[in-house]
């Protein structure tokens, strides 16, 4: 076998590998992103899958317990009239209040209470600063 | 003031556009007056972003509110080091801070060679200029900074809280050399194929700029991530966050090119190879910085919100565009004189390292972008997240730490059995020995025991190094062994400093993987004077103060660290409010060991001051830092001038034409 061959066989398995990897973590790991209304239609296209749900918190529909971190409230969808409800165990976001744009990321849980196990809350940029409304 | 600014802005879009034409021009035509009135017009374009930049700084320390810019990233109350830092702390200043470091470097760049490198200088000029054009380009029609307000107000909106931190004074700046820096040895590349220019003239020229260009980029990484930690209060360092990404991304292909670099100028090959490197490593860093200012990734909407998307796709075409047409077009005299000769040897060796780290570049692109791609191609939105990144790179890396163990040391062209045997047989045996006692002592996790293995391989065959050169060293000059180590340093900086770099590669490895797989993470709920148990420590919430200044308001609790029954230390972790804007912002309180760190977050308060307390032991964190420390000073014994007596370095390439 020349060394060329050779280079071409090394390089391609590299190469094989890399692609193969990025195949099944994309496989393994891909989150749906959608609207709160994209996710009560999607019926049960996302069987088995982690989803990110982008809402509004509802206002007056925040129940939070201290003492077992415990969160419940209202994600309404951004333009239409629908809403899940979600509820969450851990920490309080800082930036978490009603009214606020947030994404909540959790397996799909059809027309169950949407359990989340990530509340994203802010906008991760860090660029630019929150809305204050001065202009 | 503010007419000066966005008079400065024009001239210095004017100058520059100018720059580029008779830069070009004269080198065509070959008139040499005009190569120097692109040169003075390259420094006219330079002094006047530095005379807009000088405005901004002023404007912010002196709370100039008529200039919106300054009303909204901000204020009195503000202190001066923050005034300072708002320059870059917002849309338009950033911009405007990417430009004056671009021309602040171009300046260095013009001065170096006013009277060297003639045949390649308009071209650097030229692709200097091009790259301040776009960005004064933006600065003049799209986001000016010198916009004003019809009222300006009595007071600002402030700097963004998670921005008033000390570690965001340094980080950005750090970051731009590091992103900005890599258009020097670009330039340099794009003169080379524009002028034929095709030996390692480039190459030598900006052997520094390329050392300082990785110095700061991995200096503005690992400062973002120190500033993740000690600010963003999640307990960890590195989230795969398209912004981070952004900028992991040049490192890697830079990383790559560093070391492909080496083998052209040692044996005259992977020509093509180390231009692909540099030009997709300067696309990397006009990418990243679009990612961090358009939004693309983080939210659709941004992208059209700013404007600033098309622009920077535009430039990036370009810049490909242009870029590629020049390497194909000198392609054929870009063919290598030596072909590689065994697959086990230096030379393969470092190929592969380089495929590896594109590699790793490459899937950490493909994660970035893949919501977007997902959705142009299938019309749904799908995004990955970090276990995603974890799951592609962890492999590659640790395949990349073992060549790291194999390159350096691995004979040139063909290695033979005795090579192998004398060079890798003690470190193999002691990498193998080191993944059995990690096995032994309870580490269940493949990727740790595979690290903590190839680590100590690394380690033993850089100990080796060292040891046989002071060896050698100390019988030559028959001096003593410290005095020797020194001496085997200095003559040969870039080598030993590149293994320096590499120890403090491993530590960071061994860092980053015990702190992710091994982090330890408890919530709890306690009332004043009770306690709770995380790993051996037990913390009693003892106290809980407040405080306030006309800036923020500061919720302060203390909490009584102790093991074993004694009281080791206190943390007081806070929760601020901060007065403009409204915000809430977290404080975490962490105590650093080498063996771990302890972090702790004020989570909520209830009612009678009980509080919720996330705390996190992280294992081995501070060697990630540590690990930087020891990198940043491998890279300057790299570059410092230490010994005027360096030895000569002895080209093994046989035959070395004239080329041009």
């Amino acid at each position: 076998m020349s060394t060329r061959t050779r280079f071409t066989i090394g390089i391609s398995i590299i190469i094989t590998t890399v692609a193969f990897l990025i195949f099944t973590a994309v496989d393994q790991t891909r989150m749906y992103m959608v609207t709160v209304s994209e996710y009560l239609e999607a019926d049960q296209a996302f069987a088995e899958s982690t989803v990110r749900v982008a809402g509004r918190v509802a206002p007056g529909s925040i129940e939070w317990d201290q003492q077992k971190l415990r969160l419940n409230f209202t994600l309404d969808d951004m333009e239409q009239d629908q809403s899940i409800e979600v509820s969450y165990e851990g920490i309080l976001p800082d930036m978490f209040a009603e009214d606020r744009d947030v994404v909540v990321e959790g397996p799909y849980a059809g027309a169950q209470a949407f359990e989340a196990d990530t509340i994203i809350t802010s906008c991760p940029s860090k660029y630019e600063p929150e809305q204050t409304g001065h202009e | 003031m503010i007419t000066l600014g966005t008079l400065a802005l024009w001239l210095a879009l004017v100058a520059s556009v100018y720059a580029v034409a008779a830069s070009v021009y004269g080198v065509l035509r070959g008139r040499a007056d005009f190569v120097a009135s692109g040169e003075r017009g390259a420094w006219t374009a330079m002094a006047s972003v530095v005379v807009a930049t000088g405005v901004m700084v002023h404007a912010l320390v002196t709370s100039d509110f008529s200039i919106r810019y300054v009303a909204g990233y901000s204020s009195t109350t503000l202190p001066l080091r923050y005034r300072i830092s708002a320059l870059w702390g917002g849309m338009e200043g950033s911009l405007l801070f990417w430009a004056f470091v671009l021309v602040l470097l171009s300046s260095l760049v013009l001065w170096q060679n006013r009277n060297r490198n003639r045949a390649l200088m308009p071209w650097v000029t030229a692709t200097l200029m091009t790259i301040t054009t776009f960005f004064v380009l933006m600065l003049v029609f799209l986001t000016p900074p010198f916009a004003t307000l019809p009222f300006a107000p009595t007071e600002g909106t402030d700097l963004n809280p998670l921005l008033q931190n000390y570690w965001m004074s340094i980080h950005p700046p750090a970051l731009y050399l590091g992103y900005v820096s890599w258009a020097v040895p670009f330039a340099f590349a794009m003169a080379a194929l524009a002028s034929g220019r095709l030996d390692d003239l480039w190459i030598r020229t900006t052997r520094r700029w390329v050392l300082a260009a990785w110095f700061f980029l991995s200096m503005g990484n690992l400062l973002g991530a120190r500033w993740a930690y000690e600010v963003l209060g999640w307990g960890g360092y590195w989230a795969w966050d398209p912004v981070e990404n952004a900028a992991f991304m040049p490192w890697l292909t830079g990383t790559a090119y560093l070391h492909s670099v080496m083998i052209q100028e040692r044996k005259d090959m992977l020509k093509v190879w180390n231009m692909v490197l540099i030009i997709m490593t300067f696309l990397l860093t006009i990418f990243g910085t679009f990612l961090t200012r358009s939004g693309v990734i983080s939210s659709v909407h941004s992208f059209t919100e700013s404007g600033l998307g098309p622009w920077f796709m535009g430039f990036l075409i370009l810049c490909m565009a242009v870029s590629v047409s020049l390497l194909l077009y000198r392609l054929d005299r870009l063919r290598p004189r030596h072909e590689l000769d065994s697959l086990i040897s230096r030379e393969s060796s470092f190929l592969f390292n380089n495929l590896v780290l594109v590699g790793i570049a490459f899937a950490t692109l493909w994660g970035t972008i893949f919501p977007v791609l997902s959705e142009w191609v299938r019309g749904v939105k799908i995004t990955v997240g970090p276990p995603f990144f974890n799951a592609v790179n962890a492999p590659l890396a640790i395949t990349l730490l073992f060549l790291m163990g194999v390159g350096p040391v691995i004979a040139w062209r063909r290695a033979s059995l005795a090579n192998l045997k004398r060079n890798f047989l003690g470190p193999g045996l002691a990498g193998l020995g080191a993944g059995l006692v990690a096995l032994l002592a309870g580490l269940h996790s493949l990727s740790a025991v595979l690290v903590v293995s190839m680590a100590v391989f690394v380690l033993f065959t850089m100990t080796a190094e060292f040891y046989h050169g002071t060896a050698a060293r100390s019988r030559i000059s028959g001096g003593a062994w410290p005095s020797a180590l020194l001496d085997l340093v200095t003559r040969n900086q870039r080598r030993y400093g590149g293994y320096i770099v590499h120890l403090g590669v491993v530590l960071m490895f061994l860092g980053v993987t015990m702190s992710s797989v091994y982090r330890v993470e408890e919530i709890h709920t306690v009332d004043r004077g009770q306690e709770f148990q995380i790993g051996d420590y037990t913390l009693k919430y003892s106290n809980m103060e407040t405080s306030s200044d006309d800036h923020m308001d500061r919720l302060i609790a203390t909490l009584q660290v102790s093991r074993g029954g004694e009281v080791i230390d206190e943390l007081k972790p806070e929760k601020r409010f901060y007065r403009k804007p409204e915000q809430p912002a977290t404080e975490v309180a962490f105590r650093s060991t080498l063996k771990e760190d302890l972090y702790v977050i004020l989570g909520n308060l209830g009612d009678n001051e009980t509080a919720t307390f996330q705390a996190y032991v992280n294992p081995l964190v501070a060697w990630l830092w540590t690990g930087g420390i020891v990198l940043a000073l491998g890279t300057l014994v790299c570059v410092l001038p230490l010994s005027t007596r360096r030895e000569q370095e002895v080209p093994v390439r046989t035959a070395r034409g004239r080329s041009a």
